[in-house]
């Protein structure tokens, strides 16, 4: 799935700098909006036929949601201190963490706000995928093994998860859910809101 | 505001669509592929329209490094928030209650 991503952002990027003319890259905009419609509802079907988010979370006990809503937290607060030092805003910082490493979802919602923010959220959600995962052993070691869910973002519910399993303890797999599900729902709920779509 | 209540709206009537309607134990193979033909086209939309972009492309090094800059922050800022959260919860450093 990565490869073929790669593939079509590349695709996409050389025939938008070279082929395509304008009117077809005006067009997208429509194109977004009805594919990212699709993604959604399938994205929720999906989600629903794999059973209720509410049964998981009672199983472990309602505190569990103060963990999510932590890697929330010190996310944007810490991205809204970065842009101090780099050439975007507060806000636009925050819409593009808000990402939580869904890099085929945030950069897509982001589009229509500005190009620009689009390619700063692809690169750094993919780099939050790839840098979470690289250091969870390390942070399963020094730090803690809850903490490692936190890393790579809402891909800790699925693709992270064995490997998160295999760095900590059978303990960790329920937090690392709960995690990447709350991280998954917020990101089409916070990555437009700051950008106020 | 409108876009995020057309995506939050649809999301969720696909949820319910899918808890209410659906089997639970049959594995609906489709869906799954129409995700990756959604995300294929959106993924080459968005592709087209930054390297369509001249500033982006003069820019790359500058947007890189800003990627870079805030993926450090965002992970330090997770890690901590975590960590503290942990403490507070009193949970060991393996994911377990500890006693007082």
């Amino acid at each position: 799935m990565g490869r073929i991503i790669f593939i079509f952002v590349a695709a996409g990027m050389f025939s938008g700098h070279y082929f395509l003319p304008d009117v077809c890259i005006d067009a997208s905009g429509t194109v977004l909006v009805i594919g990212l419609s699709v993604l959604l509802f399938f994205v929720g079907l999906e989600m629903g036929i794999e059973g209720s988010v509410v049964k998981m979370v009672k199983q472990a006990g309602y505190k569990i949601i103060l963990y999510p809503l932590a890697v929330i937290f010190g996310t944007l607060t810490f991205s809204a201190m970065a842009s101090i030092f780099l050439p975007i805003t507060a806000r636009e910082a925050m819409a593009v963490t808000s990402g939580f490493g869904w890099y085929t979802l945030a950069p897509v919602i982001l589009m229509d706000y500005s190009a620009k923010i689009s390619a700063i959220s692809f690169m750094h959600n993919v780099m939050r995928e790839f840098m979470g995962l690289l250091l969870i052993p390390a942070v399963a070691k020094y730090i803690g093994h809850i903490e490692t869910a936190s890393l790579p973002g809402a891909g800790v519910m699925d693709v992270f998860l064995p490997i998160i399993e295999k760095s900590t303890s059978k303990n960790i797999v329920i937090y690392s859910f709960v995690i990447g599900i709350i991280l998954s729902i917020s990101v089409p709920i916070l990555v437009p809101l700051f950008v106020g779509l | 505001m409108n876009q995020l209540i057309l995506y939050l709206g649809l999301a969720f009537i696909g949820y319910i669509i899918g808890n209410k309607l659906l089997k639970k134990d049959k594995n609906y193979k489709w869906i799954v592929k129409v995700q990756m033909v959604a995300v294929a086209i959106l993924i080459f939309a968005m592709g087209a329209r930054i390297g369509a972009d001249e500033k982006i492309i003069a820019g790359i090094g500058s947007i890189g490094l800003t990627s870079f800059i805030l993926t450090i922050f965002s992970i330090t800022g997770s890690v901590l928030m975590v960590f503290i959260l942990r403490k507070f919860l009193k949970t060991d450093k393996r994911g377990m209650k500890t006693n007082g």
